[in-house]
């Protein structure tokens, strides 16, 4: 099926779904859209498609709770998105990797930037909150630059779990920071209840 | 299958799988937890907000000076700023039962409003120029000098684009508390981004103090603040 075609099949369930879905996790939205280049276009029917193929196995009795869709979600869109950057990659005859597709331009909206402006402001409190730059560069070559983690330790002169503290500190801020702000995760129960 | 370890325990996993990272064996495992764990999807998302926060951030320019800045110009988050802002209520309640010597301003932005000034030589002026220097204890040995009792102090903030005027407190630092013992308002920053201000280390016992800067920012009134570290010596002791 193709992904345009996903939209015009979207139930009326499925379109509260996909509402719920875009609110309650709009960073793995966002990430979305910004791996396939700004084009939210597609990120869009890239979720739709996932959705629908989650809803159908939700109706086909394959999901067994509600509050466990957005994870068929999230793992078919991801799957469904690694594909479209192989599929342009040998498009393009050279690798495409995901941090190329981040600096592609994007299209504008305003929503989607107040939300962007919004998380920016979070990411900037939790990096304001930790004193030691060597994190601070750890945090920002792992997560943005997506070096590798044996990489990163051996420049820093850290070791494994140093790495993994400091990771799980800087995550641990950063859902204190959501979750005090009111940008804290649901649960995903009221489209079923339809 | 491979066994993956809790998400609890492996925080690099939802990054690597939002990077395409793992290896297959790794990717199915972790999917296997993602369709049967809601806590794997909450962490997924907790990820790509930071992802694309980062993201934003550096798009606006902003990321290299928030990673590579200074550990001093940390802001501190809201219950530091609550025990802050209780410390100076406790010192300046100690301050208003101190005698003449806090009562007389011992720091200004400029010479001629420090009382002290008056009775000595131009020319005997200690000057120091306060660097952040993490590498050592303090960010200026300040020497008290019977016959130069006035410390001209240039700081070098790191951004003086946000504020026209800054304010600077000198506190006494013990092994439990601090304690305000000077205070000058308006230092504003010269051509080269330098503030100055006048110390009358005269009246300054022998020890280290937290020289502090505060600034507002314009935009959202957030402030900035630095703080230094000095040793005030006697002549004497200078070389211990």
């Amino acid at each position: 099926m193709s992904l345009h075609a996903a939209n015009r099949l979207l139930s009326p369930e499925c379109q509260k779904l996909e509402r719920e879905l875009a609110q309650q996790y709009a960073g793995l939205r966002l990430l979305l859209t910004r791996r396939c280049g700004g084009n939210r276009e597609l990120a869009a029917d890239i979720l739709q498609s996932a959705i629908l193929t989650a809803w159908e196995k939700w109706q086909g009795g394959q999901i067994a709770q509600p509050e466990l869709i957005a994870g068929y979600v999230f793992q078919t869109a991801i799957n469904l998105l690694r594909n479209q950057v192989r599929s342009a990659a040998q498009r393009l005859n050279r690798s495409l990797e995901p941090a190329a597709l981040d600096e592609l331009p994007r299209d504008a909206d305003d929503a989607d930037s107040a939300v962007e402006r919004d998380l920016a402001a979070r990411v900037r409190s939790m990096l304001e909150s930790i004193d030691n730059e060597r994190d601070r560069v750890a945090l920002k070559r792992f997560y943005l630059d997506e070096d590798d983690k044996h990489t990163i330790c051996t420049d820093l002169g850290l070791s494994a779990v140093q790495f993994d503290k400091v990771l799980h500190r800087a995550r641990g801020r950063l859902r204190a920071l959501f979750e005090a702000k009111g940008f804290g995760p649901r649960d995903l129960f009221s489209f079923a209840l339809l | 299958m491979a066994t993956i370890r809790s998400i609890g325990t492996a925080p690099d996993l939802a990054s690597r799988y939002l990077d395409d990272q793992l290896t297959p064996q790794e990717r199915d495992a972790f999917e296997a937890k993602l369709i049967s764990d809601p806590e794997v999807v909450q962490e997924l998302e907790r990820v790509a907000r930071l992802k694309v926060g980062l993201a934003k951030l550096a798009e606006s320019g902003e990321l290299e000076a928030l990673v590579h800045r200074p550990a001093s110009e940390t802001r501190r988050p809201a219950w530091a700023w609550a025990a802050s802002i209780a410390l100076v209520i406790l010192a300046v309640g100690l301050w208003r039962t101190e005698t003449d010597v806090t009562r007389a301003p011992m720091l200004a932005a400029s010479l001629k409003a420090l009382p002290v000034a008056a009775s000595i030589a131009s020319g005997s002026i200690e000057r120091y120029t306060m660097l952040r220097t993490r590498s050592v204890d303090y960010d200026a040995i300040v020497i008290a000098r019977p016959t130069a009792p006035i410390a001209e102090l240039r700081i070098l903030p790191g951004d003086t684009a946000h504020g026209p005027s800054f304010r600077a407190t000198v506190y006494r630092l013990t092994a439990d508390s601090e304690k305000a013992v000077a205070r000058a308002e308006g230092l504003v920053a010269d051509d080269s981004g330098y503030l100055t201000a006048y110390l009358d280390t005269s009246k300054l016992s022998p020890g280290p103090y937290a020289f502090v800067i505060e600034s507002s920012i314009p935009d959202d009134g957030s402030p900035i603040r630095e703080r230094f570290l000095i040793k005030v010596a006697r002549a004497a002791d200078a070389g211990r």
